[in-house]
């Protein structure tokens, strides 16, 4: 799946009222079927995620994705407060792809009898575990069947234990031919099992991220060639 | 938090209640009135319609100041900074007044100004105008309290913007409001009573004429209580179920 982005930058008004540049220039081009984003925080990595995904419209630059369809996770608080966890992925389902109640239903019950969700499919996702949450949430986000996901740090509120099974769900989807981008903090999961990996961050006296360095993510976690990444790297994996 | 058993909570609720009737028993006795109810039946047609009156001014005037409320709301969200500040002055001026006063002085307006002789409209007018700044506020909380990241996952699983609107926005928004606005509905009520100083036959004037002609203030007061609280109680226990039903925020 071809991803294309040219000369992209982003700027937003901050807390502050100031303008801040959160990317600056951003190159790729690359044919990729998982792909993770890496890089220090505040680096513009859910932002860019946001560009491609469609949910805004970046100051200058092109991005192109070749794909039909996508779908999106949030990091938390993306299923709807005011409906069930079945009612998250029906009624999309129904209003926006046009499936009759009863097809909405089986697809939605289908998805969440098999990664175990099915007796929690009636309950708010204030009665959730944010790994439910999280798995709900993915469902809805494939429900419809597209052909990429992105997902913004779907792990990073969840404890340990809830980590671990987002991420089991994420690899068996990917198993089955799911394409996804994900950012992410869980640098063993972007290693294993991401096919390339983008480090997004600042270059010396630059007003915004970019990516330093793009490639299969073993040669990125093992054979950093950019000093910036390498050092980031080496700092995070020491522990 | 400490559990506590059934009995436990009668047992309390029980006590509170008596210490209260014992506090006004031992006052009424201090006061050396005798209890006289008979002017209730005497006068049950007029009551009757005071009360009726009070239900129709507050009812008016929930929907009118529900209406103004969320267009205030609307302009102080907006971005036309003309109508902004006009909802900004209307807001701050009326919150930071007693009724009694905008009363009197909406009063003259209302009705020497631009001629509206009804007391029951200029009596809801008022009251509408009142009340409506304080639901603009309950309005703009609840927009602000709306979750971006709500509005985000819209956008992500394809909802258009009217779609947006319909089956998210509407539904949280209301759910974050309707249990404040139903306890702004019983201030409403309690505060039409105020509209007895320009004469509005409500309930409140229906007992202070009442009571000028034979006297039994005290019973007509803490009758006139009792009637209030006919109405505000049940509005407590639907606010509280609101509450409970629209406990998703979690």
């Amino acid at each position: 799946m071809r991803i294309k982005i040219k000369n992209l930058s982003h700027s937003f008004i901050g807390n502050d009222g100031k303008m801040k540049r959160v990317l600056s220039h951003v190159d790729f081009d690359d044919d990729i079927s998982t792909l993770s984003l890496i890089g220090p925080s505040g680096g513009g990595k859910s932002t860019l995620l946001r560009i491609l995904g469609g949910l805004i419209t970046p100051t200058e630059g092109e991005v192109y994705v070749e794909c039909k369809s996508t779908g999106f996770v949030f990091q938390q608080n993306g299923l709807f407060k005011h409906w069930t966890g079945l009612e998250n992925i029906t009624i999309p389902l129904e209003k926006v792809y046009g499936y009759t109640h009863d097809e909405a239903d089986d697809r939605a019950k289908e998805l969440l009898d098999r990664f175990g969700l099915l007796k929690d499919a009636s309950k708010r996702p204030s009665q959730l575990s944010g790994g439910q949450q999280q798995r709900i949430a993915i469902a809805r986000a494939v429900a419809s069947r597209p052909d990429l996901l992105f997902l913004d740090e779907p792990t990073s509120a969840l404890d340990p234990e809830y980590t671990v099974e987002v991420l089991d769900m994420i690899d068996e989807l990917k198993d089955e031919g799911l394409n996804f981008v994900i950012v992410t903090h869980e640098m063993g999961f972007a290693k294993q099992a991401c096919e390339k990996t983008g480090f997004l961050g600042y270059p010396p006296n630059s007003h915004g991220a970019r990516f330093l360095e793009v490639g299969k993510s073993k040669d990125v976690f093992e054979n950093p060639k950019d000093p910036l990444v390498k050092g980031f790297l080496d700092k995070i994996l020491m522990w | 938090m400490v559990l506590r058993s059934n009995l436990t909570k009668t047992l309390n609720a029980f006590l509170a209640s008596l210490l209260v009737i014992i506090l006004v028993w031992i006052s009424v006795l201090r006061l050396g009135v005798a209890f006289d109810f008979s002017f209730v039946v005497e006068f049950r047609q007029r009551i009757w319609q005071g009360f009726l009156m009070t239900v129709a001014i507050s009812l008016a005037g929930f929907v009118l100041s529900l209406f103004i409320g969320i267009v205030a709301a609307l302009l102080q969200n907006g971005k036309i900074l003309f109508l902004k500040y006009i909802s900004i002055i209307y807001i701050n001026f009326i919150r930071g007044t007693p009724l009694i006063m905008q009363i009197y002085l909406f009063y003259y307006i209302i009705g020497t100004a631009w001629g509206v002789e009804n007391r029951f409209l200029s009596g809801v007018l008022i009251l509408s105008i009142f009340e409506g700044a304080y639901i603009a506020e309950i309005i703009r909380g609840g927009i602000q309290g709306l979750d971006p990241t709500q509005l985000e996952a819209a956008k992500a699983v394809g909802f258009s913007r009217s779609q947006t609107v319909k089956l998210v926005v509407i539904p949280q928004l209301v759910a974050r409001t309707l249990p404040p606005l139903v306890g702004q509905f019983s201030s409403i009520i309690k505060d039409s009573s105020l509209l007895s100083i320009i004469a509005v036959i409500e309930l409140t004037q229906t007992m202070r004429e009442i009571s000028a002609l034979n006297f039994r203030l005290f019973e007509s007061y803490l009758f006139l209580g009792l009637l209030y609280l006919c109405l505000t109680i049940p509005l407590a226990m639907i606010g509280k179920a609101l509450e409970r039903y629209y406990n998703f925020e979690g």
